[in-house]
């Protein structure tokens, strides 16, 4: 909300110059700065950073942003590549950063935090429970000794429950700052989250957050409301994989989920091994500076990457291999091959330090990937480590929708064929939908009509969960569903599993 | 107590957000009646064999989100359960709750989709109740 912030200041002046006329005018000789003046700004809610502002702008007056609507819920989406958060009734989230926690080896100060249940025993093998954990766009580049980065979903749930809420604390504090003491949190979930997991996220939630109330919703139920859909195959092309679920009148009919464990990722390290296959580095941006040898030209210097860990680099180069992926990556119209256009026209690259790179076959190849998987066993072998992917193997998009759609019950089968909705990372490649409904047409029993649709918007297709999750925070059919914490306190964390199966 | 009072004071009792069960049940494993309100439809045996083998290994409720949950002449689309504890269906705005205890099935039906919460907590607890009794 900075630029909000912005457009109050102005306006506060005027009204602070009117407010200290009116104040001197009337008592010349009484300008006790002692005398304070209370002013209540009412607002839709409750913000810190609006206080700040005001308290600034207004100095010797004291200043309260007080709520006279109902609170606002907050709605927070944890990815696996970017973590949204933002309002309910909002159309875009307001804090997007990566999923991404870093810490420090070297790090000596936080404490250990205090056990508040036997649950909690577990943490990740890597992230050790005593150091402070960061997250954040600004705090990732913060390049110093001994600085390791981890992702904080890997192939399934997360992977300890201080690093989630590493992600929590830095949306609701540094990004959104908000009290969530006061709001009621609307979590998304992946639909394969299982009830140890939703358990544990409850108990931090309610226990160390003191959130009011609370509820979490299935991913694919949320984006199918995105799309105002009740009904749809929910295909979700993600960063660690895709999910597809069928989701009736908005309940996920669990047997349909499948999963395959190549997406946004996946592609990303293929297009980086074939850029490192023509035998140029791709450098971070931090790892090289640039000197004017002369005017108006540029040498580039390697700066030493010493003290610096390996998963802080990789991490910053998949950041470029992501970029180039997303940049000139492209899904061809018929099953591409590379051997037989290996001739195609050339497209340029410019990787931060200057270097162009010419990319002709890989563009197809890489997003190829994800219809033809045998790639990853010829042209990318040894790229993804498909064995860590548990309970997902490396499929086609086009054998995890047949497979979906077998699974779920005959009489919903032709309404599935017909309502496929395409979302997530992924399906930003903008020939994906076409070549997918042709070949899903050309698979599908002959009396199915197939039909896939994406949001037309590019935000609304990477944002369709957290759009749903603020849609549906904010209907007023919802507000009777949400999960109290007194309710959590009288029954415990696994109410959730029957208020929201 | 007998069954019927179950029915009628712990199934067929106001929801915490409004409303009531629209029908509700309690069967043995057998198929056999134990109690049940007044517009309960009547189930088949093969249905209940059906139910009987979607609660046990190895398929679960595969093979019943396939071909659907049948209650008396009602089809139900299989949703999200737990596996050999509950199954939960819905049709339309409605939908049922199938809570298996050592000896018995309970069964809820509502038919407003804001009930569903609602209905799995009434079925479950008296479900749970009755195998910390044994039964």
């Amino acid at each position: 909300m900075a630029s909000f912030a912005g457009l109050i200041r102005p306006a506060l002046w005027v009204v602070t110059a009117k407010l200290s006329n009116a104040y001197s005018g009337s008592t010349g000789d009484s300008r006790k700065l002692s005398e304070t003046l209370r002013i209540r700004f009412l607002v839709r809610r409750h913000s810190y950073a609006l206080e700040a502002e005001l308290a600034f702008a207004c100095r010797n007056i004291v200043c309260t942003a007080e709520v006279y609507d109902e609170t606002n819920g907050v709605v927070v989406d944890c990815g696996s590549s970017t973590t949204r958060a933002g309002y309910a009734g909002e159309d875009t989230p307001e804090a997007l950063f990566p999923s991404v926690v870093g810490f420090s080896t070297a790090d000596a100060e936080g404490q250990a935090r205090p056990e508040t249940s036997n649950k909690r025993q577990k943490t990740s093998a890597t992230i050790p429970s005593t150091r402070k954990l960061r997250a954040g766009n600004a705090q990732l580049d913060y390049r110093h000794e001994g600085f390791e980065v981890e992702p904080v979903f890997q192939y399934g749930n997360f992977t300890s429950i201080e690093a989630v809420e590493a992600l929590w604390e830095h949306a609701w504090r540094d990004r959104l700052r908000v009290n969530i003491e006061e709001h009621p949190v609307m979590m998304a979930e992946p639909v394969f989250q299982t009830k140890a997991a939703r358990e544990q996220l409850l108990e931090a939630l309610f226990e160390t957050h003191k959130a009011p109330a609370a509820f979490m919703a299935k991913s694919a139920v949320l984006a199918s409301y995105a799309m105002g859909r009740q009904t749809s195959l929910m295909v979700d092309a993600g960063h660690n994989g895709t999910v597809v679920a069928a989701v009736h009148d908005g309940f996920v009919l669990k047997h349909s989920i499948t999963q395959s464990c190549i997406g946004g990722s996946a592609l990303s390290q293929c297009m980086l091994k074939s850029v490192e296959a023509k035998n140029i580095s791709v450098k971070p941006r931090f790892a090289f500076k640039r000197q004017e040898t002369s005017p108006g030209h540029f040498e580039v210097q390697d700066v030493g990457l010493k003290g610096l860990t390996d998963s802080f680099c990789k991490f910053h180069v998949q950041q470029i291999a992501a970029d180039i992926k997303e940049s000139i990556g492209r899904v061809s119209d018929l099953p591409f091959s590379a051997s037989e256009n290996a001739n195609i026209p050339t497209v340029n690259y410019e990787l931060p330090d200057g270097n162009e790179i010419q990319i002709g076959p890989e563009r197809f190849n890489v997003p190829e990937v994800l219809l033809q998987p045998s790639l990853l066993q010829s042209t990318f072998a040894g790229v993804v480590d498909t064995a860590a992917a548990q309970g997902a193997s490396p499929a086609s998009l086009l054998d995890v929708i047949q497979d979906s759609i077998s699974r779920s019950d005959v009489d919903v089968r032709r309404e599935l064929y017909n309502s496929i909705l395409l979302t997530g990372g992924c399906s930003l490649f903008a020939t994906l939908r076409d070549r997918l409904e042709r070949e899903l047409a050309d698979a599908a029993p002959q009396t199915a009509k197939v039909k896939v649709t994406s949001p037309a918007n590019a935000t609304e297709r990477r944002f369709a969960v957290w759009i749903g999750g603020s849609i549906l925070a904010s209907l007023g059919s919802f507000q009777q569903m949400w999960m109290s914490k007194k309710e959590y306190e009288e029954h415990g964390a696994a109410l959730m599993h029957r208020k929201a199966p | 107590m007998s069954w019927q009072t179950y029915v009628d004071d712990h199934l067929m009792c106001a929801l915490p957000n409004g409303g009531q069960l629209a029908a509700a049940a309690i069967l043995g494993h057998d198929g056999g009646v134990w109690a049940q309100s007044d517009s309960f439809p009547d189930i088949t045996g093969e249905q209940v064999t059906n139910l009987m083998s979607a609660f046990s290994p190895p398929n679960y409720d595969g093979t019943l989100a396939q071909k659907g949950l049948f209650l008396g002449g009602n089809k139900y689309l299989v949703v999200a359960g737990d596996q050999g504890e509950v199954i939960r269906g819905k049709k339309g705005s409605g939908g049922a709750t199938v809570k298996k205890t050592s000896s018995a099935l309970v069964i809820g039906l509502y038919s407003d989709a804001h009930q569903a919460g609602d209905a799995n907590v009434v079925v479950e607890q008296l479900g749970d109740y009755l195998i910390g009794q044994g039964m």
